[in-house]
């Protein structure tokens, strides 16, 4: 079963690296067995390129769990887009 | 003293001296000033915090002009000064308006905090305004995470912006920090580029960071293609950032659709990184 990750329990907006690391890594002390994760962005209102590369680029990158991100902004959605892809050399749908 | 007109057009053009050799009491005299850029009032305010830091008196005279004290009241110059250095608030209004009040930044909590406040300030006015939200977000969150990154001075870094409505409408950002300045940071990893003009160049660059991961360093190029992308062809506006690090300087300059970098002229060499980055309605 997948676990879900709700980004709104931290925060409306996410600017910075450190704060992506803290995140990161509280997300995967919670994955406990399960390699999915639904990481749910409903009510985030912005995120920062740097963010978007720190969390969720390099979650999508180090392939420990299995991303997805659902309730993305069109902005959200954007910038996780383009942070994912350049790290990844993958173009994936947010 | 601080001359007449001192505080204004890029706020840069005043006797801000950070040198031990000051003696004490360090009296600012503001009353003489007129208006005043966001960089003016981040220089003003972390030249008292430098000199205060080292045990120096220091003594404040608030502007003559009312309008002028409500203005630097608004963007919270004096803001946790001791009693001695805070200004009596007079009634009339400015016609420039604090969008951010100034701010230390110290912990990345706090870059995360100005961010959205400067959106949400954004996002209050009128529909001209709140167009400029999103790339705006962008420039804060990033130029602030590398003031505070890259900065690594005991003081931190400081923010402030305004905008200005009347026959042109602004937003101007302002962030200093007095850290080793973008050309170090970036001859970290590559040594070779010992101009600082050159290295701040260098630095707007994808992929050119002084952490050495190849991945990072795209914080300058996301904001201004997000700038291109959102202000230029959605808003209609014209964007400037201005860098000054070191002995380095370069102004980009986004308008009608074109990005056009140049080295500007450094007055001073200054140490750590002041970027102001300015918003245009044309």
């Amino acid at each position: 079963m997948a676990l879900i990750f709700t980004l709104s329990d931290f925060g409306r907006a996410f600017a910075t690296r450190e704060r992506a690391a803290e995140l990161r890594n509280e997300l995967l002390s919670r994955v406990d067995g399960s390699r999915e994760v639904i990481v749910d962005f409903s009510g985030v209102v912005n995120v920062s390129y740097s963010f978007a590369d720190e969390f969720l680029a390099k979650l999508h990158a180090d392939q420990t769990v299995r991303v997805h991100a659902r309730n993305l902004a069109p902005r959200v959605a954007e910038i996780a887009e383009r942070a994912i892809e350049r790290r990844t050399g993958n173009p994936v749908a947010c | 003293m601080l001359r007449q007109g001192s505080g204004g057009a890029d706020g840069y053009r005043n006797n801000l001296l950070l040198e031990h050799h000051l003696k004490p009491p360090i009296i600012v005299d503001a009353s003489t000033l007129g208006p005043c850029h966001p960089m003016f009032v981040v220089r003003l305010r972390l030249f008292i915090d430098w000199h205060l830091a080292a045990g120096r008196e220091v003594r404040f005279v608030p502007p003559d002009d009312a309008v002028l004290a409500q203005h630097l009241d608004s963007m919270g110059l004096t803001e946790g000064l001791p009693a001695s250095m805070t200004m009596a608030l007079p009634s009339r209004k400015s016609s420039s308006s604090a969008l951010l009040p100034i701010r230390r930044l110290v912990t990345h909590n706090d870059v995360e905090d100005v961010s959205l406040a400067a959106t949400e300030a954004l996002g209050q006015l009128a529909r001209e305004f709140v167009v400029w939200s999103d790339p705006v977000y962008m420039a804060v969150s990033e130029l602030c995470s590398n003031a505070l990154q890259h900065g690594r001075d005991a003081l931190g870094a400081y923010v402030a912006a305004d905008r200005i409505e009347g026959e042109s409408r602004l937003f101007r950002l302002a962030i200093a920090d007095l850290g080793i300045g973008i050309p170090e940071h970036i001859r970290a990893h590559h040594p070779e580029w010992q101009d600082d003009t050159a290295a701040i160049v260098r630095a707007l660059q994808r992929g050119v960071s002084g952490t050495g991961d190849p991945q990072r360093g795209n914080g300058f190029a996301e904001v201004l293609d997000d700038a291109m992308k959102k202000l230029l062809v959605r808003a209609k506006s014209a964007v400037e950032l201005d860098i000054r690090s070191s002995k380095g300087r370069v102004v980009v300059d986004l308008l009608d659709g074109r990005q056009d970098a140049r080295a500007g002229r450094v007055e001073n060499p200054r140490r750590g990184t002041w970027i102001t980055y300015t918003v245009t309605a044309v």
